[in-house]
């Protein structure tokens, strides 16, 4: 019975495994076996050389990992500070109005990304919404604060927002009341509660929502050509820019590479650490 | 722990200003735009079809009250 169980769920596994093959893994095999190739070549018939490497060092192109992985830290950070009381409300205080909120936040996600990020453009330009009608209502100008670091945070915060927002509040509700209750009891202080009993038992759902912003943050490209006006070059930048105006493939997979095995390091080390079934409600 | 109807009111003030920000950029599009027949360039799919004659009713609704 079990040997029949086990092909039956290998035979049900066959068709996303050779889906993933053919449209992951093999797309990821091709840009590693480019990022080993000599600069600017478009064949994988060549001897590799690593050369596109050592360009990414001596060619200062660190600098945009460095500032993607910087600007993807912040905006988790802040996520999770501004998403927490929500989480915490939709979890255990608004009952019937947190599926509304939970719709709500769905409902946006309908209208894509870039289309959200030019309405903050219109909202936030000079002579904007904002600008527009303070100068009209109070007579009052204030300068924009596009193409200016800060409002590149501000827009990887809220495209990324419903990331957080979710995993968060599945992790709360795992917290059990009765740990809170017994805590309470015993006199224990809000903040103690807080990071005696809600911080560790959600802490699930604290790595799925962070390192769901994080890896795609760090991946993020439009928040910063949109918002930012490119005052800061990030890593997805300088990767498309390698394989459109550069037309240089080994430098962009190579670029690839490194975010993907950073990216994929810091998943795996997060994944490893949590009970990912337990959060999904099923017995092992 | 019993949470206050002060910070339950805090807590559902915090959530609708949440959504206000996280929809204030799609509605400055119509504002901007100012003819509801742009509406539809800015929300997408069959769901923002619907939000957008909601909204063209809510707006027709006002104008005829004023």
């Amino acid at each position: 019975m079990e040997r029949i169980n086990r092909r039956l769920g290998l035979l049900s596994a066959l068709p996303i495994g050779v889906l993933l093959v053919l449209s992951f893994l093999a797309p990821l095999l091709v840009v590693a076996a480019f990022s080993v190739m000599p600069q600017k070549v478009f064949s994988l018939l060549n001897m590799p050389d690593f050369s596109a490497f050592s360009v990414i060092v001596s060619q200062g192109y660190y600098r945009s990992l460095l500032w993607s992985l910087g600007l993807a830290f912040t905006a988790t950070a802040i996520l999770f500070v501004i998403c927490w009381p929500l989480a915490y409300g939709m979890a255990k205080v608004f009952g019937r109005f947190s599926l509304v909120l939970t719709l709500a936040v769905v409902m946006s996600l309908f209208v894509s990304e870039n289309i959200r990020l030019y309405g903050w453009v219109l909202t936030l330009m000079k002579g904007g919404l904002i600008d527009g009608y303070l100068g009209v209502w109070f007579g009052i100008g204030l300068p924009s604060p596009l193409y200016k670091i800060p409002v590149i945070v501000f827009g990887l915060v809220y495209v990324y927002f419903p990331f957080m927002l979710f995993p968060l509040a599945q992790g709360i509700a795992m917290v059990p009341d009765d740990a809170r209750q017994a805590a309470t009891d015993l006199g224990a202080s809000r903040w103690r509660v807080l990071t005696a009993i809600d911080l560790p038992l959600a802490a699930p759902g604290i790595l799925v929502g962070s390192l769901l912003c994080f890896v795609l943050s760090a991946g993020a490209v439009a928040e910063s050509k949109l918002l930012g006006g490119q005052t800061v070059i990030v890593i997805a930048d300088d990767v498309e820019t390698a394989f459109t105006f550069g037309q240089n493939w080994p430098l962009g997979s190579a670029l690839s590479m490194i975010l993907i095995v950073l990216i994929g390091g810091i998943a795996v080390f997060g994944l490893s650490r949590i009970d990912l079934d337990a959060m999904m409600g099923r017995n092992r | 722990m019993h949470t206050g109807s002060k910070a339950r009111i805090a807590l559902l003030a915090y959530g609708l200003l949440a959504i206000f920000i996280l929809y204030l950029p799609v509605m400055s599009r119509q504002v901007v735009a100012g003819n509801p027949r742009y509406w539809g360039f800015a929300i997408e799919s069959e769901m923002g079809a619907v939000v957008v004659v909601m909204i063209q009713e809510w707006r027709e609704g006002i104008s005829a009250l004023i």
